[in-house]
């Protein structure tokens, strides 16, 4: 990024030179005296511009009691102030529209300088503030513009950019595309020109007015530039709607202006700058008016009108749309939670050795248990644990469950079989998940049992005396290595029982908030009433970490009981 | 969660912390398998995990089976008393190559 640097602010060699007519009135003014032969030297020396000079006191704008013949005159009847102000206008105009700065369009930048400068002189008026000095530094105010663009030739095309935005936007634009405001190359200027004794103050801070120390007399001129600012850009800012409102706003904040004031205002600003523009020469192509102005506001604010009910359609289409892809998951989640029911097993009622549970923290469970009767009568029993939660570990869930009932009829020894299923789940194993199982076969005419641990808690053997025995896990979970040996164990279930769980249950919270954990577990076993029915055994330890049917679990929860 | 990489001796080391659960293993594996992608051997250094649950388990399983098709070396090092305490009773613990340090690990062999 380029931007003006130190050594353009010290040369600042672009920046036209003060002619000598101007430098001689600000030297008079300054003094403050009424130097005769002074200034008879400078209306010779300046003929056509003194003349231009008289010309617009002469005019009806000026209004004075009688036609002047000489500066001297002008200066006695109007006062100094007012005389110098004008030829600063005059000087200022006449010394950048000399010069041709690329991109800029010079005239239009002089037309919003009016703009600028008709409505700090209506505001001035309505306030009760000098209107001639309002008028001048509203025109001068934002010279500052033309010398960012003098100064940094390369910007050229972006003049237009700037000049459609409002008088913000254009003031923070400025800073990242020329590192400098406006309000600072107005400084420059001023510098160059000497033109600090002259309003230059008020001037420098009209985007700075809140922070503005200053006479209570320059600090109003200070707000009036802000205002005229914005006035100037209803005409000029594409978002005229925005600006307009804006206007309102800031001149009933800042000057207690009603509405309908602000809009005559506005409105008068064309006449004022065609009344205005004839009379110091300053050329004048464009003609908005403000009903035009607000015409163009309008179909912005129907455009927006439009844009925002269109949104609000959208965005109600939006939300249906999403009722509905909702509406349609859970649907499908309802299916697919009805199917995983399926595979688990009906409830035998009394008699059967085999008692199981199974809850799901979410829709769907990631554990399952099964049971089946062999022809021989003995029975296979299965639970176990996939990795994870969701639909990934309930889809693993149907396949490993389905695997087990389908070999287990052909397969009779846990250890093989779990071998089988283990070499299938590695084959197809995705993401490294894996599933813990505890696996057995019953014959209830012997009572005798061959069980099978790969990866899953301890099953628990239950003697009416209280714990017999833990048999841990023997093997890794199925689906880790397609190597692993799942061996056996052989033992007679007699009085014993044999819980199987997965490890939701404990890892389950206490109504305390501790973890039930494997001691919590043991406990709540071991004191369970003798004539307690298997299924009150599994209420029973299930209420232990679900308090109520509503409160969610942290993880699927899933206990297999056995009992002669 | 962004877990921390390091490279020692021929080595990448990754290192685990806090609660592996259904939250982060998903950031776990995502940074183990990246790492195996390199053709690196790959040490998982698990002294600062506070939990790990079957879905932080299944990403070291997953790390470990790609590891073994690639013929690279997949190891866990450091293993937190919570972390182990989940291995034994899977009995991975008999499944992953464990080292208590990382000095072990590498000069292992």
């Amino acid at each position: 990024m380029s931007y003006i640097n130190l050594d353009d602010r010290i040369h600042a060699s672009n920046i036209p030179d003060i002619p000598d007519l101007a430098r001689g009135f600000l030297q008079l003014h300054a003094h403050n005296i009424l130097d005769r032969p002074a200034l008879e030297a400078l209306q010779k020396q300046y003929p056509d511009f003194i003349a231009r000079m008289l010309a617009v006191f002469n005019s009806d704008h000026f209004n004075l009691t009688t036609k002047v013949a000489s500066i001297e005159e002008a200066i006695h009847l109007a006062g100094f102030e007012r005389v110098c102000r004008l030829m600063l206008c005059l000087v200022v105009h006449r010394s950048f529209s000399n010069i041709r700065i690329r991109g800029v369009d010079q005239e239009a930048f002089w037309v919003d300088s009016l703009r600028r400068a008709v409505s700090a002189r209506m505001i001035g008026e309505l306030i009760g503030l000098d209107a001639s000095l309002c008028f001048t530094a509203g025109f001068l105010q934002d010279v500052g513009f033309l010398l960012l663009f003098l100064l940094s030739p390369n910007k050229g095309m972006l003049w237009t950019e700037f000049r459609k935005r409002e008088p913000d936007a254009r003031y923070s634009m400025e800073r990242n595309i020329f590192n400098m405001n406006h309000d600072q190359a107005m400084e420059l200027f001023c510098q160059q020109w000497n033109l600090h004794d002259v309003m230059a103050k008020p001037v420098l801070a009209h985007h700075r007015c809140e922070k503005y120390d200053a006479p209570e007399l320059d600090k109003q001129l200070c707000k009036v530039l802000h205002c005229a600012d914005w006035m100037a850009a209803v005409y000029v800012a594409v978002d005229k709607n925005f600006v307009i409102n804006r206007c309102r706003q800031i001149l009933a904040e800042t000057f207690e202006m009603e509405r309908f004031r602000t809009e005559e205002l506005l409105a008068a600003i064309p006449d004022e700058i065609t009344l205005t523009a004839s009379v110091l020469g300053i050329p004048v192509k464009e003609h908005t008016k403000f009903s035009q102005v607000l015409l163009e506001a309008n179909i912005k604010l129907s455009e927006d009108n439009l844009n925002f009910q269109e949104l609000t359609l959208r965005l109600e289409q939006a939300l249906d749309e999403r009722d509905r892809l909702a509406a349609e998951l859970n649907k499908e989640l309802g299916l697919a939670r009805e199917i995983q029911r399926s595979l688990l097993p009906q409830d035998m009622g009394a008699g059967f050795p085999l008692t199981g549970i199974n809850i799901s923290a979410r829709d769907l469970s990631g554990d399952f248990y099964d049971y089946f009767t062999l022809p021989d009568g003995r029975i296979y029993f299965n639970l176990g644990d996939v990795s994870g939660k969701g639909v990934n570990a309930a889809l693993l869930m149907a396949k490993t469950s389905s695997l087990f009932r389908c070999l287990g009829k052909r397969i009779d020894h846990p250890g093989e079989l779990l071998a089988q299923i283990n070499i299938e789940l590695c084959e197809t194993s995705i993401h490294g998940m894996f599933v813990t199982m505890i696996a057995g076969i019953y014959d209830p005419e012997t009572g005798l049992l061959k069980l099978v641990n790969a990866g899953n808690p301890p099953a628990l053997l239950f003697s009416p005396h209280g714990l017999a025995r833990e048999i841990e896990a023997a093997a890794p979970p199925l689906g880790v290595l397609e190597d692993s040996k799942f061996p056996e164990i052989s033992l007679s279930l007699g009085d014993n029982s044999l819980y199987m769980f997965s490890d939701g249950v404990t890892e389950g919270y206490t109504e305390n908030g501790q973890t039930l954990g494997l001691s919590g577990l043991f406990k709540a076993i071991a004191t369970m009433p003798e004539q307690m029915t298997p299924q009150q055994r599994i209420a029973n330890i299930v209420k232990r970490i679900r308090h109520d049917d509503q409160s969610p679990l942290r993880d699927d929860v899933t206990i297999l009981l056995l009992q002669k | 969660m962004k877990y921390p990489v390091t490279e020692k001796s021929g080595y990448m080391i990754i290192s685990l912390t806090g609660e592996v659960d259904l939250n982060f293993s998903p950031d776990a594996r995502q940074q183990i398998l990246k790492c195996l992608k390199q053709n690196k051997n790959l040490l998982v250094d698990l002294s600062q995990v506070e939990y790990i649950d079957s879905s932080g388990v299944a990403s070291l399983v997953e790390g470990f089976q790609v590891a073994r098709q690639q013929k690279q070396t997949f190891a866990l090092v450091g293993v937190s008393r919570a972390a182990m305490q989940v291995l034994q009773l899977a009995r991975l613990d008999k499944v992953f190559p464990i080292f208590d340090s990382l000095d072990d690990a590498i000069n292992h062999k």
